[in-house]
């Protein structure tokens, strides 16, 4: 059993790995998507439209349209690129919706006390707009923590090798363990994140008796 | 002294919200610009702050264009207070006040402590000061707003319909506690409402501006109560124009009686001598009545006279003590004086 549990830790590891880069690849991208199409009204629906029809393509289908452009199949990189476009949908809209959620006064007072286009972008927006993007985050992080596991497919992406291979030497419990352990992990990242949005909005959970 | 030079505000629809405004506001003064929705009154403070931009016209401060600097510089300068109020929900309160010293690289303990001392000025607890806005009431809300707009000491304030948005009794404070500030700060405001009775006591001078920013009339409030130069004028000051003046006026300055009985009316007073209301003999106890203070308007008295079955007032000092009484017809007669002095 010991023998299992370390290959069982072994692909989860590597799941893991593999849903940071994913996530953070998406976030990287999705920052300046999203700041553009708040600034932009007009590039705002063209760079939506562009993110949903990514997002509607079939993962399988997407990895190996990626995989011939990348040109090695068998390097993870096509995976973790799929997966960042898949975030894209969710966290560019988010951030957006989470911009034009602050109020307009707040905004309007902002630039009367003299902050620059910028900083005030900076500082007060973005803060403002964070719940949103952590919810959106939360989203992206299960969504990819499920998806990772297409990559077992082609024999990697961590916990979905434990699918494919109980699947073809049909075990049950392989097929089980990565399933368990695909949940807790996702479960897991969602609370972090959760916490983690907490101590960024101290603001957000107080009220006043009215 | 800010001053308007043929300023225009054109919007893309082709009309003007502001057209060929032209006028003074002197430095240490309440300037208020009232008038009726759209009539470009906003549009009009905005632009000094060049959060609107004219399409002509320049618009100087102290005789400097504020086009001369940064937009953002420029606004580091000058007092903002808007009727939402607009405080950052993610900031505390006393990280609310210190904004714009902030902004202007003041080293974080003059800022803290400045920020403390409008706290204190403007009637809040330094308590509040760790506190997120979501926290404070309305009121509350608004006078951070007030000391956010104070914290650098900008030598001018622009107040759109601040106390717009608080029940009545709040605004009353607000107001009165903004007077009081003004007393000692002096700043050169620029005040928007469109509610003439805070306009009459807030302003020394009041614009009445119809559509396109055009200046119906430009004058003192007691000015404009007494002669107003057109119909509109008039109107837009009310039916009660009159009872407006009155409430210009300090009940200090209307003579007082010094006698406590009246047509047959006795004035019953307690040990303290206070007031306790009006008897003649009849049944059922006295009528009561309330004094009307020094900290007062001869329109109070003029109200509690007409309320009296004696038809006066009944003068107090500040402990509420009886001074004395004042016939409705004495106040009627300042009022005509006033009037024919004003002619």
């Amino acid at each position: 059993m010991s023998g299992n549990w370390d290959v069982l830790q072994y692909y989860a590891l590597d799941h893991l790995r593999i849903t940071f880069l994913a996530l953070i690849l998406g976030a990287i991208v999705a920052f300046p998507l999203g700041i553009i199409g708040y600034r932009w009204r007009r590039a705002y629906s063209p760079i939506l439209s562009v993110t949903n029809v990514l997002y509607s393509i079939p993962s399988l289908a997407l990895l190996a349209l990626l995989g011939s452009a990348f040109g090695q199949i068998l390097s993870d990189r096509p995976l973790i690129a799929t997966l960042a476009i898949y975030t894209l949908a969710i966290l560019v809209r988010n951030l957006v919706e989470g911009l034009r959620a602050v109020p307009g006064e707040v905004k309007d007072a902002a630039q009367a006390m003299g902050y620059t286009q910028r900083r005030r972008l900076l500082t007060i927006e973005l803060p403002l707009a964070l719940p949103a993007v952590i919810a959106g985050l939360r989203v992206a992080t299960v969504s990819t923590v499920s998806l990772v596991s297409i990559g077992g497919a082609l024999g990697l992406g961590g916990l979905g090798f434990l699918f494919f291979h109980g699947y073809r030497r049909d075990l049950g419990s392989e097929i089980w363990a990565g399933i368990i352990a695909s949940v807790v992990m996702a479960v897991v990242l969602d609370l972090l994140i959760v916490l983690g949005g907490r101590a960024l909005t101290p603001w957000a959970r107080k009220r006043a008796a009215r | 002294m800010i001053r308007f030079d043929n300023v225009t505000k054109r919007f893309a629809d082709g009309t003007n919200a502001v057209d060929g405004l032209s006028m003074d506001m002197p430095t240490g003064e309440i300037t208020v610009l009232v008038g009726s929705s759209g009539c470009g009154k906003t549009t009009s403070l905005r632009m000094v702050n060049r959060m609107v931009e004219p399409t002509a016209g320049t618009i100087t401060i102290e005789d400097r264009d504020v086009t001369s600097l940064p937009a953002h510089e420029l606004r580091r300068g000058i007092g903002y207070v808007i009727q939402q109020v607009g405080l950052f929900p993610h900031r505390k309160v006393i990280d609310n006040v210190t904004t714009v010293p902030g902004l202007l690289g003041w080293d974080k303990k003059r800022s803290r402590t400045r920020a403390l001392e409008l706290l204190e000025l403007v009637g809040l607890p330094a308590a509040y000061g760790d506190r997120y806005p979501a926290q404070l009431s309305g009121g509350q809300q608004q006078r951070v707003g007030v000391a956010r707009a104070l914290a650098a000491d900008p030598p001018v304030l622009l107040m759109d319909e601040p106390f717009g948005a608080v029940d009545p009794i709040v605004r009353a404070q607000l107001q009165q506690q903004f007077l009081k500030l003004q007393r000692e700060l002096h700043k050169t405001i620029v005040f928007v409402t469109h509610d003439v009775d805070e306009a009459i006591l807030l302003g020394d001078r009041i614009a009445v501006l119809t559509a396109g920013a055009h200046i119906e009339q430009l004058a003192p409030p007691g000015e404009l109560l007494a002669r107003p130069t057109n119909e509109f004028v008039a109107d837009f000051l009310g039916n009660d124009r009159g009872l407006k003046l009155l409430s210009l006026v300090p009940a200090t300055e209307v003579p007082v009686d010094p006698v406590h009985a009246v047509d047959g009316w006795r004035l019953v007073t307690d040990n303290d001598q206070r007031p306790v209301g009006w008897a003649n003999g009849h049944a059922g106890g006295p009528v009561p009545v309330s004094g009307v203070g020094p900290r007062d308007t001869a329109r109070s008295l003029l109200d509690a006279a007409v309320s009296a079955p004696t038809g006066c007032a009944v003068r107090v000092d500040d402990d509420r003590k009886v001074v004395g009484l004042v016939r409705y017809e004495a106040i009627g007669k300042l009022l005509g004086e006033r009037l024919q002095a004003a002619m």
